[in-house]
């Protein structure tokens, strides 16, 4: 008897490693252990056993019904584990596959996006974002700034004009908002002014008749040439990286006193002389000087008591720096195929 | 503005050992850009004088010479295609080694022993423009004859042309403030204090009077003519210059003419004063009598440009007698100047107000070396040096030259510049260096200021070269104290300030939300686009011309006009972008111009700018897409949710002229009309060569900025489950969804939320007619709804759209 239950249990194990599919581990079950089965006849035939001995087979049949159903439990699991990678397996979906009818990616213009930059710096430094017409008064874009209408200054900037509309110019550089801001913030003051100018000039590869400066004026008292040259700096390294120096340069501007030109030095060579900075080491990239007596009066700062500096970056040369753009009239052109890359 | 080395220097020995790049740096650093220098003797390295020995044709080819050259102790052979070629001409060579530009054009190339059409050709004999010269006086195939030039075969050229000097280029403009560098005794001058050199002393010796020549001049209005000085001068031939002198105006950029000429360019040149020579028998002979007045009405003259100027009663004129002889300080006329037959000349040496030279030429569109140099304010003390100057070159020249009149001088009562007074703190206060006191002096006196320190107080006196305008109040002393010192020398520090946050601009922030929404939500482009636009495109939208403001001086005069909305030209981009992309989606954040409203103020007096609010626009084309404004409208409220604004669309009663009738709507936010989205009038539309539907939105920022977003309502969150009812219904059309669904929000207050998920037109709909569907959930905060509670709100609400709509219910 116990021979016959043993001898069960290795039938079924050498069966079930043998089935292929589900539906007969499910029939080779029930043939051993189902209410038919094998099991059951041979537990049959135990009622007929004294009490000791039907104890003892009792426990082996137990212990065969136990191995049977692990066995059987271990091949379920196989055929389970095998069905799902099946059925997943036809789930396959190509994922590099680009999502069809998706929305893609717009863009916002590379000078906006330089621009937003500085404003974010120069906010963190606590300075106003100062703005101003466009189309602007003589007085503020010329007259106010020390440069009256006789000045050889004016010849420096190409002016549009307006029919009709006497005293009125497209502005030509973003200082017209220096008196705007002057006389609406007093002293002190720290602001930038970003946007957008006009020059009459021919366009061609490096000329635009319009163009983005971002202009940028700190008053107070004791404020000197110094803390110029350092406020100066901490904008060339947030643009270029940590090593960035800044080099000054006289230059006449009638609305600053001294005036200088301010030159970073190239990021391309670090300074060893390249191409782009045509073998100086240096990139000019911004104009400054401190703030004129006259500039300070005409804005109604009292310049025996106050001082400050002024300065304006190029927005349109930053950004054709930044990326190498080769050709200036990408920029205003309105062509996707160029504005889409940013 | 061209400055020559070698004559720098015959007035300043700058230091040993200080290179061209050095001393370029140094002018660059402290006194203005030196853009460029070019070593004239390098660019003619190896180029050496030749003699032509003899010539024979080139056995095979037509227009090719051999030609045995004596190039200094030996004869090479070299093929060549001057057309000009004799035998003993003396010609520049470029012997194998020399760099050379073919033809003058191109990167220079290095020469190398070769064979042409199987002849050897050791070298090339050049062309001027070959090798960096002047070549206007030389034939197209010609080569350059060096005429009897004094120099044996093998003499370097640069030796040979006295080509043996550096030219610095300075940066043009930025001399606008600095009229004593217009010359090179200035820069000299400006050497000199840089590098602790000596200056010669500048000192022609004075003018001792002639008879021949009664000479008198007459100033009308001293205002615009503060100083004239003149001298005639007999026995004058004319004749070409020799080599030094055209060596020198050569090397700066102007052309020779004669000796007279070229005496009064050179002394503008070395001094930076123009001067004028007149032939003193056309102005009357023995008796001159010059007048420097304004013009007459209708006054003419015929200048040495031949061009004929009509003047203006403000300009001022030399003339003589009758004649006008020149206008004053920007250019001479005809008849009155120098010419072969001159033999008696006047010299003129004068001083013009800046302001009426600079307005005369800019009228007259006249511009000239002299003009350029009076508008910037002159010296009056260099009249006097430099017709000394003149009178000692003119006499070295030609030394039959003789002075035959008295030295006319008239001038405006001196007007001596004040000193400046300041305390020396005040350089290092704006300067934020430390910079001692006797340092400070030392730049000043190196500079020619006359500096005295008393009391802790300088007292400063400008040199007249500087007075004219350039230095003028204490700041400019400390200009030029900081940049002979050198910024490099100046610390950086940063300012302290109080915390303060920045004043916020409202319209820039919403500028900036739009933007991103739009870019990375929208999935649009950025533009920029200018502020001007073409009479064309404005007509083909249907938009009056007077509404806009006008350049009166465009670029481009198919753009004269001033945008008063991006659309116009948002839509031509759309044109140029619509042959690369299928869709286009592009907006555009700027400023617009209204001609006819008042914006901010102008500074002084009380008229106002034209109003120029911030304009925010978008516009949408696809191939294939015949109802665009869906899109544009999703564009809106995806800008609104970003902005936290909540806008609804009314359509206009009066739409623009260039819109679809009825595709627009106006953009309501607050019961305030903020802006518009709307089609494009397909007419319109395809009129400007757009070649799909196309719609676009526009919003005025500045009126947005004033509207209060929309302020968050919070409801608890109901713990009772919401009813769902779907309700669609058949009405005519034109009935707006909006009002629709207003009244239903109306008619039952268990609504809890109701959206529209589909409208239906064609089959099974009458003509004219749509079939909405709307999916509602009704709530209760306090209970859950029975059923039959939220069935007799759905009754109420299909009552109302019946009676409201003459809906017919679906379902």
């Amino acid at each position: 008897m116990k021979k016959d239950l043993e001898q069960l249990k290795d039938d079924f194990l050498a069966l079930v490693d043998k089935v292929t599919d589900r539906e007969s581990l499910e029939t080779l079950r029930n043939e051993f252990l189902g209410r038919k089965g094998k099991l059951k006849a041979a537990m049959k035939e135990m009622a007929q056993l004294a009490d000791e001995e039907r104890k003892a087979i009792g426990k082996i049949a137990n212990e065969v019904k136990e191995a049977i159903e692990v066995a059987y439990g271990g091949q379920e699991e196989t055929f389970k584990k095998l069905q799902r990678e099946e059925s997943m397996g036809k789930e396959w979906i190509d994922v590099t596959q680009p999502v069809i009818g998706g929305e893609s990616r717009g863009s916002i213009h590379p000078v906006t996006q330089v621009q937003q930059e500085l404003e974010d710096l120069f906010t963190s430094m606590g300075f106003i974002i100062a703005d101003g017409p466009e189309l602007e008064s003589d007085y503020y874009n010329f007259t106010a700034l020390n440069i009256p209408p006789t000045h050889p200054a004016r010849d420096m900037q190409d002016t549009f004009y307006v029919e009709g509309a006497d005293g009125v110019v497209m502005r030509t550089h973003t200082s017209s908002v220096q008196i705007r801001s002057m006389r609406r913030y007093g002293a002190p003051l720290r602001m930038v002014a970003p946007g957008r100018c006009f020059r009459n000039e021919a366009t061609d590869v490096r000329h635009e008749h319009t163009f983005h400066q971002l202009e940028g004026m700190m008053i107070d008292k004791g404020i000197s040439l110094s803390h110029m040259k350092g406020v100066l700096e901490i904008v060339a390294r947030h643009l270029y990286g940590e090593e960035t120096h800044i080099r000054l340069r006289p230059k006449f501007y009638p609305f600053v006193e001294p005036g200088v030109n301010g030159e970073v030095t190239c990021f391309l060579c670090k300074g060893d002389g390249c191409r782009l900075c045509k073998k100086t080491g240096w990139l000019e990239v911004f104009g400054a000087g401190m703030v004129h007596p006259n500039v300070l009066r005409e804005g109604g700062v009292d310049p025996d008591e106050y001082s400050g500096f002024a300065f304006g970056f190029g927005l349109t040369r930053l950004v054709m720096l930044k990326y190498g753009i080769d050709d200036i009239r990408h920029l205003e052109s309105g062509d996707l195929r160029f504005l889409k890359q940013f | 503005m061209l400055i020559s080395k070698k004559w720098l220097r015959e007035f300043v020995q700058t230091p040993k050992g200080l290179s061209d790049q050095e001393l370029s740096n140094t002018i660059t650093l402290s006194t203005v850009e030196v853009e460029s220098f070019k070593d004239q003797a390098a660019e003619l390295d190896k180029i050496i004088v030749g003699e032509v020995k003899t010539l024979a044709k080139h056995p095979d080819a037509d227009r090719l010479t051999l030609c045995q050259v004596d190039v200094g102790g030996s004869t090479s052979q070299i093929v060549c295609g001057g057309s000009n070629l004799r035998e003993g001409m003396k010609v520049a060579v470029a012997p194998p080694g020399a760099w050379v530009r073919w033809h003058g054009e191109g990167e220079p190339v290095e020469l190398k022993k070769t064979k042409i059409r199987g002849e050897v050709s050791e070298g090339m004999i050049c062309a001027s423009s070959e090798i960096g010269l002047d070549a206007s006086d030389e034939g197209e195939r010609d080569i350059l004859d060096l005429g009897d030039i004094d120099a044996k075969p093998g003499t370097s050229l640069a030796e040979a042309l006295g080509l043996d000097d550096v030219i610095f280029d300075i940066e043009h403009k930025s001399l606008t403030n600095r009229p004593d560098l217009m010359g090179h005794y200035g820069m000299a001058r400006e050497v000199a204090a840089l590098t602790r050199s000596e200056l010669k002393e500048y000192k022609p010796a004075a003018i001792s009077k002639g008879k021949g020549v009664s000479l008198s001049v007459k100033i009308e209005d001293q205002e615009l003519c503060p100083r004239y000085m003149g001298v005639a001068l007999e026995g004058i031939t004319v004749e070409p210059s020799p080599q030094w002198l055209k060596n020198r105006l050569t090397a700066c950029g102007v052309r020779s003419i004669n000796n007279v000429v070229d005496v009064t360019n050179l002394v503008m040149l070395e001094l930076g004063q123009p001067m004028h020579a007149f032939d003193a028998d056309v102005l009357g002979g023995d008796e001159v009598k010059i007048t420097v007045r304004t013009a007459k009405k209708g006054e003419e003259i015929t200048c040495l440009d031949e061009e004929t100027y009509k003047l203006e009663k403000e300009m001022l004129v030399i003339a003589s007698g009758t004649k006008t002889l020149a206008i004053a300080g920007v250019m001479g006329g005809e008849g009155s100047g120098v010419s072969g037959e001159t033999t008696r000349i006047v010299f003129e040496s004068a001083n013009f107000s800046p302001v009426s030279v600079r307005k005369t030429s800019q009228k007259l569109a006249l511009r000239s070396e002299s003009s350029a140099r009076f508008e910037k304010s002159l010296d009056a003390n260099l009249c006097e040096l430099a017709l000394r100057r003149a009178v000692e070159l003119m006499q070295e020249l030609c030394p039959s030259a003789k002075v035959c009149s008295s030295v006319i001088d008239e001038r405006a009562k001196v007007v001596e510049s004040e000193a400046l007074s300041f305390a020396p703190s005040l350089v290092n206060d704006r300067l934020g260096s430390s910079i001692s006191t006797d340092e400070m002096q030392d730049i000043l006196t190196r500079l020619g200021f006359d500096v005295k320190l008393k009391k802790d107080v300088f007292t400063v006196v400008i040199p007249s070269w500087r007075a004219t305008k350039d230095v003028s109040i204490k700041e400019d002393v400390v200009e030029e104290i900081a940049r002979i010192y050198g910024y490099d020398n100046i610390p950086s520090t940063l300012p302290i300030f109080p915390i303060t946050p920045p004043v916020q601009d409202r319209v820039r922030q919403l500028s900036r939300i739009a933007r991103r929404a739009l870019a990375y939500g929208a999935g649009a482009s950025e533009v920029f686009q200018y502020a001007f636009v073409s009479p064309e495109t404005l007509e083909a939208l249907g938009e009056s011309l007077d509404d806009h403001l006008k350049l009166a001086n465009p670029l481009a005069s198919d753009r004269p006009y001033l945008v008063r909305s991006l659309i116009p030209n948002l839509l031509e981009t759309v044109v140029h972008n619509q042959r690369t992309f299928e869709t286009v989606k592009m907006f555009q954040s700027e400023r617009v111009f209204r001609k006819d409203e008042e914006g901010a103020d102008m500074g002084e007096g009380k008229k106002k700018l034209p109003r120029q609010p911030h304009a925010l626009a978008g516009v949408y084309a696809k191939k294939g897409d015949v109802d665009p404004f869906w899109e544009s409208k999703a564009m809106v409220e995806q800008l609104m949710g970003a902005m936290g604004f909540a806008a609804e669309l009314r359509p206009s009663e009066a739409p623009e002229p260039w819109q679809h009738p009825v595709r627009q709507a106006q953009i309501v936010v607050n019961d305030q009309v903020v802006g518009y989205v709307a089609e494009v009038d397909p007419e319109k539309a395809s009129a400007l060569g757009v070649d799909h539907r196309v719609a676009v939105f526009e919003m005025n920022l500045d009126v947005l900025a004033q509207q209060g977003e929309q302020a968050v309502v919070y409801k608890p969150v109901s713990v009772h489950p919401a009813a769902e009812r779907d309700l669609a219904f058949v009405v005519a059309d034109q009935a707006a969804y909006a009002v629709i669904e207003t009244t239903i929000r109306k008619t039952s207050n268990l609504l809890d939320s109701v959206e529209l998920f589909d409208v239906y037109r064609g089959k099974g709909v009458e003509e004219g007619h749509k079939s909405m569907a709307v999916h509602m959930s009704f709530r209760a905060a306090d209970r859950t709804l029975e059923s039959s509670e939220v069935d007799a709100e759905l009754g109420k609400i299909r009552g109302v759209l019946e009676k409201d709509f003459g809906a017919t219910m679906r379902s």
